[in-house]
């Protein structure tokens, strides 16, 4: 099983859209893929139409008083389940503190799984905390969306310092330029520098687009009612792109 | 098992069904859909031995395989592919793959039989509109045989059930939904598997991969019972003979062969008891077919052992041994294309027409033959003792510096005396038996690898004269080979160390009185009353 984490310390740079539909591409061509929403505000979940609500919250995973296996759900699209959101996501840091070997929770969690699945998506929440510690090391690849803006690039810097203090010696950090709009003249100019800086950035570039936004009212996953919009076949083309890393 | 296929009575309406479940769900009404489903298996039922179906469904939109529990109460996996396919290395690499990979191995996903079904398809929704189950109205007609001509009438209907498939995370509705179908909407609980229904349908019984013939009349005339196990035999032949044509499966020749070889060595034995002028027309004609099916297996077996070959090398000459794998398929592809030839030929149907006549003839009433007349536990007890103290004997001058032409020797006497007891096992105490079949295989597979990896040291220096020859060789396959050359040879000597440990177990006193004891002393059969 590859664990794939969409990761940024910055919030609103289009995570959540990346991982719902590159979930729902992998799942689509026949791989058995988990999404876990690790976001409090439960947004993957809503865009599945499952309620964000884990039974016995998170302290019954965690004290493993329940396999997580018994918390997936399975979405309306064949081959694709979801671990839904719990609002008591947002005291994680304080729970995995309590925990032994805090930092390694999640990779003893998801382990149980990989018999089953292909693929686990984890559609982190924006922050850096033991939580993503915790992301770092159960993900294989680390994919940072990022706005060609000054901010984002700021966050993603940071990010940057952090792995060159503590390497992960397995993860293969990814970063994507998202929510692009070339009318932009910020965005044109943040761009060349992105690609001509960074090596390691994907060619493929998702756009802003309201077909994005407008996810969350078909409440589903873009791909699956309109795989011909121009943000579908950017997702499409950063799931092949993805997969040549893996 | 609970299944979740519930039938729905014949005096009961599918829309009346229907009506009444959705008094107690929200449903949503999704395409009707006319499918195909065809269920696969291996030659030896693999899938279904395992408890297991494996089906792929077709309709419009595209195919879909699907691997589920007999009775359909745990789906293990879905699968979205572009063809049925008939290897689980035409898959993509998947969490599904592997674990289907454990059950049907390098095995062949044969077409065992379709059924053309209409289905209504619902999902049950809960307050988010979110989808947490889904129902299928299926209606099956007559299915019809893989390769066959479809039968489908237009009222041939099998009947119709729901087929409830759960969603991970809804539980409590499905149990919900069958209670409600059984006591609101009064179906039943399915008794079969729609698979079984219909297997059924086309008077095929799951699970059997070849009958044995089973002699358990010991008083039965030698000539009467040799005639009925040839019957058998010429009938596994028929069986297999669609399987090799189309090349489903490698097996398909395998068994093929080994019916050929068994009449072949049952025809020797039976000297005595069926006119020699009769048979060594047969003999010859056996013989032959033996002889010009051997390539087409032989390419096969080199192919199949292909993975392992490549393990023998270091892991850096692996990919140097490519070319070699590349010439076997091409010469597979000839040599299939000669036995499809062979099958089609007026010898092949001469052959197979004449055996057939005569071995429908009746027992002829005046015995001139030795043994045609006596029963048959008497011949096939002495035989069994022949071929057996033959072994003993081959074996025994068996020394360390022995050539390999005398260790094959004693492995055709072996498999003649294998044959020998198979056939004719039921007449004996089947513990004893068992023990005397398994101590004799031990044996068997020393001397079958050894002469294999005899073989394949010869072939393959060949092959590497032929490739040279044919499309030329580059110096790193061709040392990749010589080193698989020299591997070879190294493992066969480790084997042919092993081979008399194999054969003092075989020829145990204790082994040895338990032949005695079965085939020279046993006066009365079994369970019988002579």
């Amino acid at each position: 099983m590859k664990v794939l984490a969409t990761y940024s310390i910055k919030g609103g740079v289009g995570k959540t859209a990346a991982a719902v539909n590159l979930a729902y591409l992998a799942a689509s061509e026949g791989f058995h893929t988990l999404l876990w929403d690790l976001d409090p505000q439960g947004a993957a979940s809503f865009n599945f139409r499952i309620k964000p609500k884990v039974k016995g919250g998170l302290r019954s995973v965690l004290l493993c008083k329940r396999q997580l296996d018994e918390v997936i759900k399975e979405t309306d699209f064949l081959g694709l389940d979801l671990i839904p959101s719990d609002f008591s996501y947002r005291n994680l840091d304080l729970k995995l503190y309590d925990a032994r070997k805090p930092d390694k929770q999640f990779r003893s969690l998801i382990e149980p799984l990989a018999q089953e699945y292909d693929f686990l998506f984890l559609d982190c929440a924006p922050s850096i905390s033991l939580v993503s510690e915790n992301v770092f090391r159960a993900a294989d690849l680390l994919l940072v969306p990022l706005i060609p803006t000054p901010l984002s690039m700021r966050s993603y810097d940071q990010l940057l310092r952090y792995f060159r203090k503590s390497p992960v010696n397995h993860l293969a950090l990814l970063p994507f330029v998202s929510m692009i709009d070339i009318r932009k003249r910020l965005h044109k100019e943040t761009l060349n520098s992105i690609f001509y800086d960074r090596k390691n950035v994907m060619r493929a570039m998702i756009p802003y687009a309201s077909q994005v936004e407008l996810m969350t009212v078909r409440q589903a996953p873009l791909c699956s009612y309109d795989k011909h919009s121009v943000p579908a076949l950017a997702f499409a083309r950063l799931w092949e792109e993805i997969k040549t890393h893996l | 098992m609970n299944t979740l296929i519930f039938d729905i009575p014949r005096n009961q309406s599918v829309k009346a069904t229907e009506s009444l479940f959705r008094q107690h769900f929200h449903l949503r009404k999704q395409v009707d859909r006319v499918t195909t489903r065809t269920y696969l298996d291996t030659f030896d039922w693999r899938v279904f031995k395992s408890g297991g179906v494996l089906e792929a469904e077709s309709d419009k939109t595209g195919i879909w395989l699907t691997w589920r529990s007999l009775g359909a109460d745990q789906v293990y996996g879905r699968y979205p592919v572009t063809r049925i396919p008939r290897f689980v290395s035409d898959l993509k690499v998947t969490g599904f793959r592997k674990r289907l990979e454990k059950v049907l191995g390098v095995r062949a996903m044969v077409p065992i039989v379709n059924v053309q079904s209409r289905s209504h398809v619902f999902t049950v929704l809960n307050l988010q509109a979110k989808t947490v189950l889904r129902i299928e109205i299926q209606s099956d007609r007559a299915p019809y045989q893989s390769g066959g001509k479809s039968r489908i009438r237009r009222k041939a209907m099998l009947g119709s059930r729901i087929h409830v498939f759960p969603m991970k995370g809804y539980e409590k509705t499905v149990d919900n939904a069958c209670t409600v179908l059984q006591e609101k909407c009064h179906l039943i609980p399915a008794v079969t598997d729609p698979v079984l229904t219909a297997l059924a349908a086309i008077g095929c019984e799951p699970g059997i991969v070849s009958q044995k013939p089973t002699v358990a009349d010991p008083v039965q005339r030698t000539d009467t019972t040799a005639k009925y196990i040839f019957r058998h035999l010429l009938e596994t032949m028929v069986q297999n003979e669609n399987g090799v044509r189309q090349e489903i499966d490698s097996e398909f020749l395998h068994d093929f062969r080994v019916a050929v070889r068994r009449t072949r060595s049952l025809l020797v034995q039976m000297n005595n008891v069926l006119s020699r002028q009769r048979i060594s027309g047969f003999s010859r004609e056996f013989s032959w077919l033996g002889k010009v099916t051997g390539p087409s297996r032989d390419m096969d077996v080199y192919l199949l052992s292909f993975d392992s070959f490549k393990l023998l090398l270091p892991k850096e000459m692996r990919k140097d041994l490519m070319p070699l794998q590349e010439f076997l398929g091409r010469h597979r592809v000839t040599e299939y294309q000669r036995l499809i030839r062979v099958l089609d030929s007026e010898r092949y149907r001469v052959l197979k027409r004449n055996w057939k006549r005569f071995l429908g003839l009746p027992p002829p009433k005046r015995l001139s033959l030795q043994n045609a007349g006596r029963p048959i536990i008497d011949v096939a007890s002495e035989k069994i003792w022949h071929v057996y103290r033959k072994a003993i004997n081959q074996g025994n001058l068996i020394l360390p510096e022995a050539p390999a032409t005398s260790l094959h020797q004693l492995r055709k006497t072996c498999k003649k005396l294998r044959y020998l007891i198979e056939f004719f096992q039921d007449l004996y105490k089947k513990n004893k038996v068992s023990r005397l079949i398994n101590s004799l295989k031990v044996l068997q597979n020393n001397l079958g690898e050894y002469q294999d990896l005899v073989v394949q040291q010869i072939t393959i220096k060949k092959f590497i004269h032929a490739m040279e020859e044919e499309t030329g060789l580059t110096d790193n396959t061709r040392n990749a080979m010589e080193m698989l050359v020299f591997r070879l040879e190294q493992r066969n000597l480790r084997v042919r160390m092993e081979f008399a440990e194999r054969f003092s177990e075989f020829s145990s006193p204790a082994n040895h009185k338990l032949y005695r004891q079965i085939f020279t002393t046993q006066k009365k059969p079994y369970g019988g009353t002579r």
